[in-house]
C-alpha cells in the first residue's frame, strides 16, 4: 500500500489556483448540454458495467468526471470523448470474467427453457406428443442460436439504441421463415417427441438459473457507490421489485405459457 | 513562438512526467492539474487524457487519491505523490534531461562524421 503523501504534506501544501472551488465553476450550462451530459453519463456507467468494473470504482470514475466537468464548463463529450473509449482508456480493475459470462449463460438457458414450454405445455395437457414440423425446427434452431450467442452478444444488445426498424427486422427474421414454411407445406409433421421429457428439461432450464441467481446474488451485490457514500442499507421497493422481476422473468413468462395451455385447452374442446 | 498545440506524440511522451511534476508541490485535483499544465504552455489538457494517466499512476502506486468533502456532493478528488511517485519523478526527470540534451546536441551538431 503506497504511503499517503496527502497526510504528510497536509492541506497547507495544497496547490491552489485562481479557479478553485465554487468560484471557478463555470456558470450555467445550457439545458441541451445538460441533457446530452446526462445521456453521456448513462452510457459511461453502462460501459463501465459492461467492462465488469466494480461498483465503487464506477462511482469514483463518474464522480471524478462530474467534478472535472463542473470546472471545465464544457460538454462531457468534449471533455472526455466517447463514453465507450473513455471507459476503456481508464483501464480500471474488473471483476472476474466468469461472473459476467455466467449471467449471459443463465439468461440463455432460461430462454431455451421458456421456448421448451411453448412447445410442450399444450401437448402435455392434451396428452399428446409434440409434433415437430419444419417451421418448428426453424424456430428451435433460431432460439438455440440466440441462446448460444446471447452471452457473447450481450454487450452489443445492451449498447444498442432500439429503433423501430430493428424491431421490424427482428420480427421478419424471427417469424418470417416459420410463417413462410407453414404457408408452403411446412406444416407436414416430420416426427413426434413425447411432451413430458421436454417439460422436465424446460422446468430445469427455467428454474435452476432463477434459483441460482436468487441464492448467489442479492440487491446489495456490487452497488454503485458515490465516493464517501455508503450503499443503501435497504434498496427501495421499486429496485427490489425490478431485480425480482429480472431474476424470475423466465419463470413468470413460463407461468403465462402454462396458463394459456391450461385455460386454452378446455376452450379448444 | 509557441505552436498552437504540440504534436500528439511529443505530448504522449512528456505528459506523464509533467503530471507527476505538477503534483510535486502538494496534493491537488484534476482540473487544477489540467489548468497548471495549460498555464505552463502545454495547451488544453482534456479530462479524457488526464484521468487515464492518473488512474495508471494510482495503480502503479506513484500517486494516492483522496476524496475531500464538498458542499452537497462528494467534493473533490485530490491526488498526491507517494514516496514511490517522488522517486519515479526524480528518476524520470534525470532521464528526460539526458534525453533532451541528447536530442538537442544531435539537432545542433548533426550526425558524427
Amino acid at each position: 500500500m503506497p504511503d499517503l503523501a496527502i497526510e504528510r504534506l497536509g492541506p497547507s501544501m495544497m496547490t491552489s489556483t485562481s479557479r478553485d472551488h465554487e468560484s471557478g465553476r463555470r456558470g450555467i450550462r445550457s439545458e441541451q448540454t445538460a441533457t446530452n451530459d446526462a445521456t453521456w453519463f448513462d452510457e459511461f456507467t453502462i460501459e463501465l458495467r459492461l467492462l465488469a468494473v466494480r461498483g465503487n470504482d464506477i462511482g469514483d470514475a463518474v464522480a471524478s468526471a462530474r467534478e472535472f466537468l463542473a470546472d471545465a464548463g464544457s460538454s462531457a463529450e468534449e471533455c472526455f470523448g466517447s463514453p465507450k473509449r473513455y471507459a476503456a482508456e481508464l483501464n480500471l480493475s474488473t471483476v472476474p470474467l466468469k461472473a459476467v459470462n455466467g449471467l449471459g449463460l443463465r439468461a440463455g438457458l432460461g430462454v431455451l427453457g421458456l421456448f421448451g414450454f411453448t412447445l410442450s405445455a399444450l401437448p402435455l395437457v392434451q396428452g399428446k406428443a409434440v409434433k415437430i414440423d419444419p417451421a418448428t425446427l426453424v424456430v428451435v434452431a433460431a432460439v438455440g442460436i440466440v441462446a448460444v450467442l446471447l452471452p457473447t452478444f450481450l454487450k452489443v444488445f445492451v449498447r444498442m439504441r432500439l429503433r423501430i426498424w430493428m424491431i421490424v427486422v427482428a420480427a421478419v427474421l424471427g417469424f418470417g421463415p416459420s410463417i413462410a414454411l407453414s404457408l408452403w407445406g411446412g406444416a407436414r409433421v416430420l416426427f413426434t417427441v413425447p411432451a413430458l421429457p421436454i417439460v422436465i428439461v424446460s422446468t430445469l432450464l427455467v428454474l435452476v438459473p432463477a434459483i441460482w441467481s436468487q441464492m448467489r446474488h442479492s440487491p446489495h451485490d456490487d452497488p454503485i457507490i458515490e465516493p464517501g457514500g455508503a450503499a443503501e442499507l435497504r434498496p427501495t421497493v421499486s429496485t427490489r421489485l425490478f431485480l425480482g422481476m429480472m431474476t424470475w422473468s423466465m419463470v413468470n413468462l413460463s407461468i403465462v405459457v402454462w396458463l394459456f395451455a391450461l385455460l386454452g385447452e378446455p376452450l379448444e374442446r | 513562438m509557441q505552436p498552437k498545440s504540440w504534436p500528439a506524440e511529443w505530448m504522449r511522451a512528456a505528459l506523464g512526467l509533467c503530471v507527476l511534476r505538477t503534483l510535486a508541490p502538494g496534493p491537488t485535483y484534476g482540473y487544477a492539474i489540467a489548468s497548471a499544465l495549460e498555464s505552463a504552455g502545454f495547451g488544453v489538457i482534456k479530462g479524457g487524457t488526464l484521468y487515464p494517466l492518473l488512474t495508471r499512476f494510482e495503480a502503479a502506486g506513484w500517486i494516492a487519491a483522496e476524496w475531500r468533502p464538498g458542499a452537497g456532493g462528494p467534493g473533490r478528488k485530490y491526488f498526491a505523490l507517494t514516496d514511490s511517485g517522488q522517486h519515479e519523478l526524480s528518476d524520470q526527470s534525470g532521464q528526460w534531461k539526458l534525453f533532451a540534451t541528447t536530442v538537442h546536441d544531435h539537432l545542433q551538431k548533426g550526425p558524427a562524421a
